[in-house]
């Protein structure tokens, strides 16, 4: 296999992995290609897709509040910025070290959209949470909210992701939202999920409520899905108990269900 | 630096099961000298074969693969043919036919349909075997569910009156849903649990009802576990990702029950 095509084999693992472990994922690929330092030096653009996309959160010194990462507050650099924390800074994205931070300045018009989100954030994700309010060159806003959960030693973690952008001009918002839970004790159970966003507001007051309605209706269609397909498709797999409502008579008459089927009429489906 | 196979299983448990097949080549590319032991380890979806000798259907996995061959548990015949294919001896045959039917009786009985198939082989002190269910739901409305069953399990004979069973189970459940109200959802992947026992054998044919009772009963089980994991466990980490109350009115309702609580102490 040629170091490229390790390299893509490695990155495909690594954008796969679940929330909260891409280092143990890392670890495993460092076993398979026996820390082969060609391979591992080619996953930077992995890492940094990965990043991007699962809005990874960082700590910048000087602030309380962790900086999300997404390509809306990525500088031409290549660099981060957040106007609410007021820093700028480099990142390296396989160890997520923060470096290089130089204080930053955004322009005042998104102050109270920033506000809004946050309180709107602090009410309905548990911390560790973050979000992000950027300005775009061509007028748009981006908010970029992620709720993470990491329990390790209880064999579960998840991500709640979500990122719309606010075209101030027609007043819509367009985005997604996307839920990933990984469950692994005895086993290895992923729900990922991902809908599109299309709404609408008609003051600036009204963008942070138009993201926590639609947000809100997603989070119940959600949870009547869980019911709906344990009521439905998972019942219709297999029975809790054969139709004689008893355990089977296992031995040597077990034919016997065969011949009373024959009795009854054939197979009843 | 941790050892190849066992990184292999630990990825293959941490990346989205629904890839599994497909991370599991590229692992077989990356260290070829464990694509054996990889294939034995790591449980799939079943695939469904037709039986050329008997046109019924069959299902395929690592314990009757014999090369790029599969043996039907109805025929007993390799498809493609092969001319020294693994075949049981006549008397683990005898038990595999017996175990096949009354399987088949188990699987009408609990799924009012899917697909069945039960391979044995011999063992130095006692045999092996494999339990196959394989079950798709109705597609009726939007939503769609897969289910496969693999039961592996080692007999141990001790004496002629007694044998001591290990049962390794593993499930692949996947369920999805396609309504565009809902965007994608995508729910899958797999639980495995093992069981041990001793259990009193009268003649061979004993060892079809001590491992079917077994059989029945981890799946019971695990059809629970199933529905707690998928729709109970997932859904409350979702609710933990994101609470549909406001936090400040939740945790006023905690401060109010303890203080009523506190009050009823101090009365």
């Amino acid at each position: 296999m040629s170091v490229s095509a390790k390299i893509n084999a490695a990155s495909a693992f690594l954008t796969d992995a679940p929330p909260g472990e891409i280092k143990d994922v890392y670890e495993d690929i460092k076993a398979l290609v026996e820390d082969d330092e060609d391979v591992l030096d080619g996953l930077a653009d992995a890492f940094e897709k990965y990043n991007l996309e699962q809005f990874v959160t960082v700590k910048v010194p000087g602030s309380d509040k962790t900086v999300v990462i997404s390509r809306y507050n990525m500088l031409e650099d290549g660099g981060f910025y957040d106007a609410e924390v007021g820093k700028k800074f480099k990142l390296d994205h396989r160890s997520l070290k923060v470096s290089d931070v130089e204080s930053y300045e955004g322009s005042e018009s998104i102050t109270s959209l920033t506000s809004e989100i946050k309180s709107y954030v602090l009410e309905h994700y548990p911390s560790p949470s973050s979000y992000g309010v950027f300005e775009s060159p061509d007028g748009t806003l981006a908010v970029v909210i992620v709720g993470n959960k990491y329990s390790p030693h209880n064999f579960w973690n998840g991500r709640w992701r979500s990122s719309y952008v606010v075209d101030q001009s027609s007043k819509s918002i367009t985005g997604t939202i996307a839920l990933d839970v990984h469950y692994y004790e005895d086993g290895n159970v992923r729900l990922t999920t991902s809908k599109p966003i299309s709404t609408s507001y008609t003051s600036t007051a009204g963008i942070a409520k138009a993201i926590a309605a639609a947000e809100r209706g997603y989070q119940e269609d959600i949870n009547r899905e869980f019911a709906g397909l344990s009521d439905g498709a998972f019942k219709s797999l297999r029975r809790q108990l054969p139709v004689t409502r008893s355990k089977i008579e296992w031995g040597k008459s077990i034919g016997a269900y065969r011949l009373g089927q024959d009795i009854g009429g054939g197979r009843s489906k | 630096m941790a050892d190849p196979f066992d990184a292999s299983l630990d990825i293959l448990r941490r990346l989205n099961p629904k890839n599994t097949a497909t991370n599991l080549s590229s692992i077989c590319s990356l260290v070829p000298d464990l694509t054996e032991d990889l294939l034995s380890s790591v449980d799939q979806p079943l695939q469904v074969k037709v039986c050329k000798a008997t046109g019924r259907d069959y299902l395929a996995c690592d314990y009757n693969r014999d090369g790029d061959s599969f043996r039907s548990p109805w025929s007993n015949e390799y498809d493609p043919p092969l001319a020294d294919g693994a075949v049981p001896s006549e008397r683990i045959r005898k038990m595999e036919v017996v175990a096949n039917d009354a399987f088949d009786i188990y699987r009408d009985l609990y799924y009012e349909g899917g697909l069945s198939s039960v391979y044995l082989w011999e063992l130095d002190d006692g045999l092996a075997g494999v339990v196959l269910l394989k079950k798709a739901s109705p597609t009726s409305g939007s939503s769609s569910g897969e289910w496969d069953s693999i039961h592996v399990f080692e007999v141990e004979e001790r004496g002629s009156r007694a044998a001591h069973y290990k049962l390794t189970s593993t499930i692949i459940l996947n369920v999805d849903t396609s309504k565009t109200s809902l965007g994608v959802f995508s729910l899958g992947g797999n639980l495995t649990r093992q069981v041990e026992q001793d259990a009193a054998v009268d003649d061979e044919m004993s060892h079809v009802a001590n491992i079917g009772k077994m059989v029945e009963d981890t799946e019971s089980k695990m059809r629970n576990q199933l529905q707690e994991v998928y729709f109970g466990k997932t859904r409350d980490i979702v609710s933990d990702l994101r609470s549909i109350g406001t936090l400040s009115s939740i945790r006023d309702e905690k401060r109010l029950q303890s203080e009523v609580v506190g009050n009823l102490e101090s009365r």
